[in-house]
């Protein structure tokens, strides 16, 4: 089956577009650069856990693969790894910027930050906090781009969530391949 | 079912997993929440009050919090075990009612996994909609609140503006009946999945018709322009 994926925006970022939601692999050609590809890249376990906006190239994805398989790590654990990877915390971020885009062209871009910073906080109310609307706005205040965006949050979670402890160097490892 | 029927059926959940539904345990599942911040948008609350959504609370006590960890779980179980034996959580004749028809009919499907599946988790949703908004603020409420959304999300999401790419969902449901029960014919279950898109039919058709969000591989035009 042949599907083009309709380009969304380009503007600075990356380029997300839109495909069938199938369980089915589709070959999806981008109609940016013309290039086809499988998507997703690889039928794997871990894979297939993320969501869509966050699968990593194929070339990564194999690598991944290795990794996994060497330390023998169970792909709900792992698809875990790559979640909370840096990368994919700004990989969600530009995601979810587009869609609020998209779905609203006339928004300033201070309206859309702050819609992706809703979007994302609202995830701690599921830990019991919930932040007010002051508390958004005064963090607002020092947030002018998509980067400072992800920045703030890279950094909030960090804080927040001391990274596990990694005696094999996995996450960093993860993180490394993500990044390269 | 009223509060007391959940009791009896959360105590039913522990005897079955030979443990004792203490006084102490009751105690704590019977416990208020504060009132909802009042910073909490409007709408929030509202849904908060009616079910809709949980309300987030956190409690210090490790104990409370190890009780309310376990009873979820075991819920959870019962909710599984129950889908094993075909049961239901009251009526059938509530979710045909709710739908307007049958379940099968609604889902175009008979004789499978999934359609009992269905009918355990709509009557478990439809009968803890009988604690809202009366019993919003109990513990308890927010607990099967919790089973249900974790259940509904991942094998009967709601139609919304967040579309879960499908293959993610099997991938979930494919996990979940493994752990909890993994009695079912798996393969009948997925394959047989008008929420998964993989039958013909109206729901069918819808999923696939649904869109989700990727991103170009290609590294030249991934990068930054």
């Amino acid at each position: 089956m042949r599907e083009y994926g309709q380009v969304v925006q380009t503007l600075t970022v990356y380029i997300f577009f839109k495909v069938p939601n199938s369980i089915k692999p589709l070959k999806v050609t981008c109609t940016n650069c013309k290039t086809s590809f499988r998507f997703p890249a690889r039928d794997i376990s871990w894979l297939n856990q993320l969501r869509p906006d966050v699968h990593p190239e194929k070339r990564k994805v194999d690598e991944l693969e290795r990794l996994r398989q060497l330390y023998n790590i169970p792909h709900e654990l792992f698809t875990l790894g790559v979640l909370s990877s840096r990368w994919a915390t700004g990989r969600i971020q530009k995601s979810v910027y587009f869609q609020f885009r998209e779905k609203n062209p006339k928004a300033t871009e201070r309206e859309v930050l702050k819609a992706v910073f809703k979007s994302r906080e609202r995830i701690s109310i599921c830990f019991g906090y919930m932040m007010s609307e002051e508390e958004i706005n005064k963090i607002m205040e020092k947030i002018s781009s998509l980067d400072d965006l992800i920045n703030y949050f890279i950094t909030k979670e960090e804080a927040e969530e001391p990274a596990t402890p990694d005696p094999l160097g996995i996450g960093a490892r993860i993180e490394s391949i993500l990044s390269g | 079912m009223n509060l007391n029927q959940w009791l009896d059926c959360i105590a039913e959940a522990y005897k079955k997993n030979g443990k004792s539904f203490s006084s102490p345990i009751k105690e704590i599942l019977l416990k208020e929440l504060p009132e909802t911040d009042q910073n909490v948008d409007i709408i929030d609350r509202d849904a908060m009050r009616t079910g809709v959504i949980w309300i987030p609370f956190a409690i210090e006590d490790e104990s409370q919090n190890a009780v309310i960890e376990e009873t979820k779980e075991l819920m959870i179980q019962h909710f599984f075990d129950k889908f094993i034996r075909s049961e239901t959580f009251g009526p059938i004749s509530k979710v045909n009612n709710y739908f307007g028809q049958t379940v099968e009919d609604n889902y175009e499907l008979e004789g499978s996994p999934f359609i009992d599946m269905a009918k355990t988790y709509w009557t478990f949703k439809l009968e803890l909609q009988e604690l809202f908004p009366q019993y919003n603020n109990l513990i308890v409420s927010q607990i099967l609140l919790r089973v249900e959304n974790f259940i509904g999300s991942i094998f009967f999401p709601y139609p919304g503006p967040i579309i879960l790419w499908v293959r993610g969902r099997r991938e979930k449901q494919k996990q979940l009946i493994e752990q909890y029960a993994p009695e079912v014919d798996i393969d009948s279950f997925l394959d047989n999945n008008p929420l998964l898109g993989t039958l013909d039919g109206r729901i069918s058709k819808e999923v696939f018709n649904e869109r989700i969000w990727t991103s170009c591989p290609n590294s030249n035009c991934l990068h930054f322009f």
